[in-house]
Parts: C-alpha cells; sequence; structure tokens
C-alpha cells in the first residue's frame, strides 16, 4: 500500500488538525506518529518528573480555586427535595395502579411501564491482557482483539479463542466478566466450552501450556471441559475451594453471597477440594452429585441432586423449586440489577415452579404477589419487601 | 476510596465538579502524559506546557466533555493533538518532516484504527517503568482495583445513590460550611 504522495507531510498535519483526512490519511498520520514515538529515546529523568509533577499540581489547584463559581447551596437543595416528592408520588402511583384488583384476568402479561425494569440478556466485557476492555454486547461479528498470537473471533453471542499453530510467546490472561444482567458464552483454546451466569467472571491464559489447564471463576459458570488426560483442567474459586476436572460437564456456583459453593456433575468426574492444606479435604463427585463447600471448609455431598434447578439459569429460566425467598431474591438481584431491602425481616415462603428469564420484572413479581409476598419499587431500583 | 474507583466511574464524578475525582486522575496519568509528550517533543519545556493545557482544559471543559473510548486514549489523543498543533506551528522538531516523508515513501502502516490505538497506548504505558516508584504505583493499582459506585455500595451494603453522594459529600459539607461561616461574621 503505497500512499501516492498527494499532501506533503505539513499538508497533512493541517488536514489531521482539521479532522478533513481519509481514512488512509488519518492512518498514515497516526502510523508515522507510533513509529516516530517507538524510536524516541528521550526520556527525562525521575527527579525532573518528580518536580515537573509538584509544580503542575500547584498550578492546577490555583486554577482550580480561581475558577471556582460562589456555592448556592439553598436552591439547589429545594430542588433535590422537590424531585424527590415527585418521584415518590410517582412510584406511589405505580404501585397503587398495580395493586388495584384486576378485573380481566386473561391480560396475562401487563405491558413494560416506565417503572418496569426489563430482563437482561447475552453479553460480557472482556478484558485483555493490557488492562483494556471490550464491551462484547456491542461488538459485531468476527475477530475483536489478538493476544500473542491467539486469535479472538466473536460470532452469533460467542467468544472464541483460536490460538496460533506455531509455538507461543510469554503466557498472558483475560478475563470475561458478565455485569448483572447478562449472561455469556465462551469456547476457551483448549475447545472447553464455559457459559458464565450473570455478575460472574471468569479469567484464564490465552493460550494453555504447563501441566495443567487453570482458569478462576467467580460467580456461577457451567462448563463442558475438552477431554485432555495428560493435562488437567483446574477451577479455582476466590475461597480455598478448588474442582480439578477429569474431562466433563458441570456447574460450579461460587456466588460470594450463596450460602456455599455448589458444584453439581452432570458427566465425566470431578474432584473438588476445600481448604488449605493441611487441613483440605476432598470429594470426588459421581454424575448427578452435588458437592456443597460451606465458609467453615465442610465439604457435604448430595448423591442426586435436582440438577434441572442447578441447569435453569442456563435455559433462561428461573427454577424456584423449594428456594426461600433469600434466595428467589439473590437471583432477581443478579438478573434484574436490582437492590433487595427487606423492610421488616425476611417473611418465610418457600416456592415452587419456573418463571422464564424473559419476562419483565414486573411479571415475575406479579406471579411471586400471588403467593402472598408484597413489594414496592423504590428509586428506580430497589426493591423493598414489606412484611 | 477514590483510588479504588474505575476511569470511568471517575470520570462520570469529574463531570459532576468533583475535584478529588480530577485530582485522582492527574494522580493516575500526569507522570505517564508527561513522559509521553518529552518522548514526541523532545523538549522538556513543550511537554509540560502540552500536559499542563490538558490538565486546565479538562477541568475547564469537563461538563460537555464525552468519552469515546477509554479515559486513557481521550488523554493519549488530547497529546498527540496538542503536539501535532506544535509541529503545525513550527514550535518544535524541525526534524519531522524528512522523517514524515521516508515514512511516507516506505509504505507501510496501521491501517486499522483499533491496532493503531492498542499500538500506541502499549508504547506510552510501557514507559510507566521510568516513572518514580510511587507514581508507578498509583498507575498500576488503577489498573487492578476498579470499583465503580455499584460494587463499593455492595461491599458497604449500602445504595449506588448513596456512594455517588457520598463521594461528593466531602466537597458540598465543605462549601455549606464555609457559606455559614461567612455569614456568621456578616452578622457580628
Amino acid at each position: 500500500m503505497v500512499y501516492m504522495e498527494k499532501y506533503t507531510p505539513e499538508e497533512l498535519i493541517r488536514k489531521y488538525l482539521a479532522g478533513a483526512c481519509t481514512e488512509e490519511e488519518k492512518a498514515l498520520v497516526e502510523s508515522w506518529h507510533i513509529s516516530d514515538l517507538a524510536g524516541s529515546a528521550y526520556i527525562p529523568d525521575e527527579e525532573k518528573i518528580n518536580a515537573v509533577h509538584e509544580r503542575m499540581q500547584t498550578a492546577l489547584a490555583a486554577h482550580i480555586q480561581a475558577t471556582r463559581p460562589t456555592p448556592r447551596i439553598g436552591p439547589l437543595r429545594f430542588r433535590m427535595v422537590a424531585a424527590a416528592i415527585l418521584l415518590l408520588v410517582l412510584a406511589g402511583g405505580y404501585w397503587w395502579k398495580t395493586h388495584q384488583p384486576r378485573e380481566h384476568h386473561f391480560a396475562k402479561t401487563p405491558a413494560p411501564s416506565p417503572a418496569d425494569i426489563a430482563p437482561g440478556h447475552e453479553g460480557a466485557i472482556l478484558t485483555l491482557a493490557d488492562g483494556h476492555t471490550l464491551v462484547l454486547d456491542s461488538l459485531g461479528n468476527g475477530t475483536v482483539a489478538t493476544q500473542q498470537g491467539t486469535r479472538l473471533v466473536l460470532s452469533a453471542g460467542t467468544l472464541a479463542y483460536h490460538p496460533a499453530a506455531a509455538g507461543t510467546e510469554a503466557i498472558v490472561y483475560n478475563m470475561v466478566h458478565t455485569p448483572r444482567g447478562r449472561h455469556f458464552r465462551l469456547v476457551l483454546p483448549d475447545g472447553t466450552q464455559v457459559w458464565l451466569n450473570a455478575a460472574s467472571s471468569l479469567r484464564y491464559p490465552t493460550v494453555f501450556t504447563g501441566p495443567e489447564r487453570k482458569v478462576e471463576v467467580n460467580g456461577e459458570a457451567y462448563f463442558e471441559v475438552a477431554k485432555n488426560t495428560s493435562m488437567p483442567f483446574i477451577i479455582k474459586t476466590p475461597t480455598e475451594t478448588s474442582v480439578q476436572v477429569l474431562g466433563t460437564a458441570f456447574d460450579i456456583n461460587a456466588y460470594s453471597d450463596e450460602p456455599s459453593i455448589n458444584t453439581s456433575l452432570l458427566s465425566g468426574s470431578v474432584k473438588v477440594v476445600a481448604g488449605p492444606l493441611p487441613s483440605q479435604r476432598t470429594a470426588l463427585l459421581m454424575p448427578g452429585g452435588q458437592a456443597q463447600v460451606t465458609a467453615d471448609g465442610n465439604i457435604k455431598v448430595v448423591d442426586h441432586a435436582d440438577l434441572g434447578k442447578v441447569m435453569a439459569w442456563k435455559n433462561g429460566v428461573f427454577n424456584f423449586q423449594d428456594a426461600g425467598l433469600k434466595e428467589v431474591m439473590r437471583q432477581l438481584a443478579r438478573w434484574y440489577d436490582i437492590d433487595i431491602v427487606y423492610e421488616q425481616g425476611v417473611p418465610d415462603f418457600e416456592f415452587e415452579g419456573e418463571i422464564n428469564q424473559g419476562n419483565t420484572l414486573a411479571v415475575v413479581l406479579n406471579s411471586l404477589e400471588k403467593v402472598g409476598v408484597h413489594f414496592r419499587l423504590e428509586n428506580g431500583r430497589r426493591l423493598v419487601v414489606q412484611p | 476510596m477514590y483510588r479504588e474507583l474505575n476511569d470511568i466511574t471517575l470520570f462520570d464524578l469529574l463531570k459532576d465538579g468533583d475535584e478529588a475525582a480530577f485530582n485522582e486522575i492527574y494522580h493516575r496519568y500526569q507522570g505517564l502524559l508527561y513522559v509521553y509528550a518529552c518522548r514526541i517533543t523532545r523538549e522538556e519545556n513543550e511537554a509540560e506546557d502540552i500536559v499542563q493545557e490538558i490538565f486546565i482544559s479538562l477541568w475547564d471543559r469537563r461538563a460537555s466533555l464525552t468519552l469515546r473510548g477509554s479515559l486513557a486514549l481521550y488523554l493519549y489523543s488530547a497529546v498527540r493533538y496538542k503536539f501535532f498543533d506544535r509541529l503545525d506551528k513550527q514550535q518544535v522538531r524541525s526534524d519531522y518532516r524528512d522523517a514524515f516523508l521516508r515514512f511516507i515513501r516506505q509504505g507501510e502502516y496501521f491501517t486499522d484504527l483499533y491496532i493503531r490505538e492498542r499500538e500506541l497506548a502499549q508504547l506510552i504505558e510501557k514507559e510507566v517503568r521510568s516513572l518514580p516508584a510511587k507514581m508507578q504505583e498509583v498507575f498500576h493499582l488503577s489498573r487492578t482495583a476498579h470499583l465503580t459506585h455499584k460494587e463499593i455500595a455492595l461491599r458497604l451494603g449500602i445504595s449506588e445513590k448513596t456512594v455517588k453522594n457520598q463521594v461528593n459529600n466531602a466537597l458540598k459539607i465543605l462549601k455549606s460550611r464555609i457559606g455559614w461561616f461567612s455569614w456568621f461574621l456578616f452578622l457580628h
């Protein structure tokens, strides 16, 4: 690609400053800048850097002081109070309306009103080795980045790692993080598939080398681990619990606000290791089994776990079978990105049944109301559970 | 608390006129921007002027600024524009014309914007090692601890709104105290 020298360097710089460059010209100017920077060894010494830092800080403080407007607290505070009252009135109106007895029961799905909250969807945030982040919801299909020769390809909402065929350079780590209200699926460089539940993260190397394949999980993830007997797959959690996989499919729920870290096995076999050495405890799971590691490092093994309930999130449904109110609310908080407040303790309820995660919050709450739970939505995303 | 906030959250607070957020951004980036400006201008006084102009304009225009990418990218490109502006006015680097011509004739360049941004950021950030130890630490901390209001709220068990208010409050309380005090002086 040879640029035809339509313009002199001066003209190119001027066009660049005016924002009038074509894509090619812009690329040319910026690439020259990169190559010029790469070739520069002009670096000030530490003493100079410190002196400039101090001097500039003083100058900026003086500038801010000089440009600060005189504070006008009074009217602002009044306006804030007025706005708060208005919000309360609006919210009150909404709840009064929705609490009126309904005459037409056939209108099963209420239309989302402004005070309703939409369900979550597919998406995640990817942190590259150099700390840069990419919001994967908003990117189109194709190669989104390369890391040490490994290509990162996004296709139909799934991120896959394609390692370079030749030998690899130093090991670097990437992290995928789902905020509340997002699910995400990715394929690791060894072909292992991972589904991340909401408010979860997975950290992993962009290529697996050495004797083990090690990743770190926060929150909840379902793994279908690619078989490789010479390279065991190890999952670390924020606590001392880790899971060693011997080629297999399983779910790990390690949310910090859940009472225990649960590993549920669908097929193959896994070993759950809890607590630090030397008091480490281990449990080998059989398909259908679930290991529950509590905060004190004890492992309780359930031989026949309710796998339908465990896997519900991956299939896009909430399963509230035998769940208490707090357990239900934690799941709603993660999917609808809401905060839960109990006005007077936690009412004693036990639920059953499933509901689609594609519903808006109002629909889900409506079905919980039928059981007798009462709610109030405040400040947009605060759900108050009333007695 | 500010040290644990991510860049985007700091930028949001800055837009609301939060001076502490501005100071945290200064401590995170000033050293790196100065070294970057020195490397391209090859002239320490011009470099210092460029960086100071950028922070002054960041404060003055805070309310109207929007980020296209990260805060770092914004600051790096601000340095780049200031530098090109000085090239245009022939205040720095009389050697640049020939070097640029050679580069054009050689005909190899990065066509992809994303690759260029990454390449540039890497070149700039690798010089974090030439900063004094304390500045290096602040920069590295900012890249590992990146809490948002929401995460701090979760950690403290209070609402997100409350956190934002608490972060803002220090300044507001200070302002209102000064207000009351001068009113008090007025009466007596």
